[in-house]
């Protein structure tokens, strides 16, 4: 050990300007690998924790986000099944909560296999098919990630919503209690997409009363911050 | 038969208007008209401001001199440049001062200006220059021209009353590169104009001035007033750093480390912003950042751009908080970062100029060059390559002097046709050919001189830290062999050193630091250290 440090500090006895050009490069090689008298330290051992604290690349405080989507819907009543479009809007307090409203407008109510079935066979099936909803939220995103997409970094937030509103449907409009999760993906300082699953559950009016409509449909958006 | 015919009508035109100028002006016509005078002998006639009194200095003309006078009027300069030879070689008037001004105004005015206004600076007696001769030069090269930007000569006071005090300052100013010379920056400065390149290249001097000279309270007055001018002569992130340089030199730490943060990633300044940043810390006494702030820089893509006290200091805050392993590695990372540089920048000032051929090709064209665009290349030259300020100089003047030595070779090529009383190629354009060639070679090696010396400053710089990477190894053994010592006797309170490094933005996020980097993450690095130099809380 000693050994070591005394020729260390021979070494360091020559003046660096002294050192020909090729004596630089050797005594790089003596530098470092002494690896077992480091391992001597090990009583010594700190704990380091290494954090990336950066900044979000989109800021969300008091921006608006509006958002044309595409929703398309299963569950509920088995005779048919519905597609909306429709046109989400989301007010950012922090990038943590935003509160939004988002009107649907059914464009397409299709009779499943079910339905088909029940009409070839000469029988109407009872249906109060939905024709459009309008629907509070308000949202909560916690938690956060990154993807490195070809070298460019996009932030993400998963986020959960609850809300309610009216779903107006064939035969009147019933209250409708919504929630739903998914991913917000913020391209750029404007352009957004939602990708989500939402539940809704409202009752419709059948010919022998009414029946509660647990509803699942899967969602799609592509916004822009104002 | 034609050209014998012609040169005796411009010799008698010539004789007829030095000599019978008082003549009326309808007579003379009658002598064109009578002589078949050109348009451009009307116009000798007629213009009595141009060379009419040069003509007088010269005294008696001969036909090849009124050729030439001819030509000047007609401001056909490249045939009066090729006419000098047969005018005025070997006669007196080519020796005085005002056959040397009309001589470098010719290479002027046919686009060799910087060799012209060189030539006319080796005047050194400019007030016996004729009146009428300065007025062409004033006219032909105002002091905001090209030609003044770039040429190079030591000033003499009597051309201040000539061409007057911008053009001295603009001279004498781009020579003040030691800004300890106090007494010749205060008297550049008195004599400056306000919003000029030279006033706030001054102003900057100025305030190193004071800064090296240990007065850095003036120096940020100075810089802090130049910051505030609408100038972009002086990188404002340059500005941005030096300021931050005064308030450390002063010990206002934590002013010193706000404007270290200002400098933008983007900038070719951040590196070294975030090395003196990392001094900061570990001055403060705050290891821990100072280890934050050096992960960023150990990074690999920043190998070939980072100095060698980045990897010294990160080794030393390890060194700080007892972290053994990371001293290890970074003992590891000087030797895999600085090893190949050396030898590279070794390579440099003995065989392998190709990168500085790239270097100078690219800066030639394109003017200032961000490190980045380097590419491979910044691993083979010196890091201040590009924000060197006399070598970017030097390249602008390399480049405007090949394009004079490609309009020299190109006169050169054309005096057949383009020369009037000889016949074939001249001798005396052959050597200005050879002149320009001379200077712009001179200066590319003074550019290709400057790289190595640059390179030879590094490897030295490579050196130096290397023997004090040695010390951090020596000390590492030491402490490593104590080690036992010093956790037993330790005391029981766990010491916990909290980094403050990171966004100090509002709306943060927050990632676990693992092996793999992010570019993004780079310089967002905070480092929490408990336990450092202390027994573990199990033994």
């Amino acid at each position: 050990m000693k050994k070591t440090i005394l020729s260390l500090f021979a070494v360091l006895s020559f003046g660096y300007e002294s050192m020909a050009a090729s004596e630089i490069l050797k005594d790089f090689d003596s530098l470092g690998g002494n690896s077992d008298i480091y391992d001597k330290a090990s009583a010594l051992n700190p704990e380091i924790k290494t954090q990336i604290i950066q900044n979000r690349i989109v800021d969300r405080r008091m921006r608006l986000e509006v958002a044309p989507s595409y929703t398309t819907y299963w569950g509920g009543n088995p005779y048919i099944s519905s597609q909306s479009a429709g046109l989400d809007m989301h007010f950012h307090l922090t990038p943590r909560w935003s509160v939004g409203l988002s009107y649907n407008f059914q464009f397409m109510n299709s009779v499943t296999d079910e339905g088909d079935w029940l009409i070839q066979n000469e029988i109407v099936p009872d249906v109060d098919y939905p024709e459009g909803s309008i629907l509070g939220k308000i949202t909560y995103y916690p938690f956060y990630g990154k993807l490195n997409l070809f070298n460019n970094i996009v932030h993400f937030d998963i986020y959960g919503s609850v809300g309610g509103g009216t779903t107006q449907l064939r035969f009147g409009n019933q209250t409708t209690m919504t929630a739903d999760f998914g991913i917000g993906i913020w391209w750029s300082q404007h352009l957004t997409t939602r990708v989500g699953y939402q539940f809704q559950t409202y009752e419709a009016q059948l010919k022998n009363g009414s029946d509660r409509l647990n509803i699942s449909s899967g969602l799609i958006s592509v916004g822009y911050l104002l | 038969m034609k050209l014998f015919r012609k040169t005796i009508c411009n010799f008698a035109v010539g004789a007829l208007v030095a000599q019978a100028l008082p003549l009326a002006a309808h007579a003379e016509e009658n002598i064109m008209d009578l002589l078949g005078g050109s348009d451009a002998e009307v116009v000798i006639g007629q213009d009595k401001s141009l060379t009419r009194e040069l003509r007088k200095a010269v005294g008696s003309l001969t036909a090849e001199q009124n050729i030439l006078f001819n030509f000047i009027d007609n401001k056909e300069f490249k045939k009066a440049f090729y006419q000098w030879g047969s005018a005025f070689e070997g006669k007196a008037f080519a020796k005085s001062p005002t056959g040397q001004a009309l001589k470098a105004y010719l290479f002027y005015k046919v686009g060799l200006e910087i060799n012209g206004l060189e030539m006319l600076m080796k005047n050194t007696n400019p007030s016996a220059i004729h009146p009428e001769m300065v007025a062409f030069w004033k006219e032909a090269a105002p002091v905001d021209s090209k030609a003044w930007k770039l040429a190079d000569f030591d000033w003499n006071p009597k051309w201040t009353n000539i061409f007057g005090r911008d053009a001295e300052v603009q001279i004498r100013s781009r020579k003040v590169f030691d800004a300890n010379n106090y007494a010749l920056i205060e008297e550049l400065l008195r004599k400056s104009k306000e919003d000029t390149e030279e006033r706030a290249w001054l102003e900057w001097q100025l305030a190193l001035n004071f800064a090296l000279n240990g007065d850095a309270g003036k120096g940020a007055k100075v810089l802090s007033l130049l910051m505030k001018e609408k100038q972009n002569f002086i990188d404002q992130e340059l500005m941005t750093i030096t300021a931050a340089r005064m308030l450390y030199e002063k010990g206002f730490l934590d002013a010193a480390i706000k404007y270290y943060k200002q400098v933008p990633k983007k900038s070719d300044y951040w590196v070294e912003a975030q090395e003196e940043l990392a001094w900061s810390y570990i001055r403060k006494g705050e290891p821990q950042n100072t280890m934050a702030v050096t992960k960023s820089l150990v990074h690999p893509a920043f190998k070939s751009l980072i100095g060698p006290e980045s990897v010294f200091l990160r080794s030393l805050s390890q060194l700080k908080v007892c972290d053994y392993k990371g001293v290890a590695q970074s003992l590891e990372d000087y030797k895999s970062f600085f090893r190949p540089k050396a030898a590279n920048l070794e390579r440099l000032q003995t065989d392998n100029v190709e990168p500085i051929d790239f270097f100078f090709k690219n800066v030639q064209e394109k003017g200032r060059m961000p490190l980045k665009k380097l590419k491979t290349y910044a691993a083979h030259l010196p890091r201040y390559v590009t924000r060197d300020e006399v070598l970017f100089r030097l390249s602008q003047r390399a480049s405007a002097l090949e394009d004079e030595s490609k309009i020299a070779k190109d006169l050169y090529t054309q005096s057949l046709q383009g020369g009037t009383a000889k016949v074939g190629f001249q001798a005396d354009i052959d050597r200005v050919k050879v002149l320009t060639q001379d200077k712009y070679q001179t200066s590319k090696n003074a550019f290709y001189s400057r790289v190595k010396r640059l390179a030879e400053e590094e490897v030295n710089e490579i050196a130096q830290i290397l023997q004090k990477m040695h010390i951090v190894e020596a000390e590492l053994l030491q402490q490593a062999s104590v080690s036992q010592d010093i956790a037993a006797t330790d005391k029981k309170d766990i010491d916990v050193k909290k980094g403050s490094t990171g966004s100090e933005a509002k709306d943060v996020l927050k990632f676990p630091g693992s092996s793999e980097v992010w570019f993004d993450e780079i310089s967002h690095f905070k480092i929490d250290v408990k336990k450092g130099c202390q027994v573990s809380s199990k033994k």
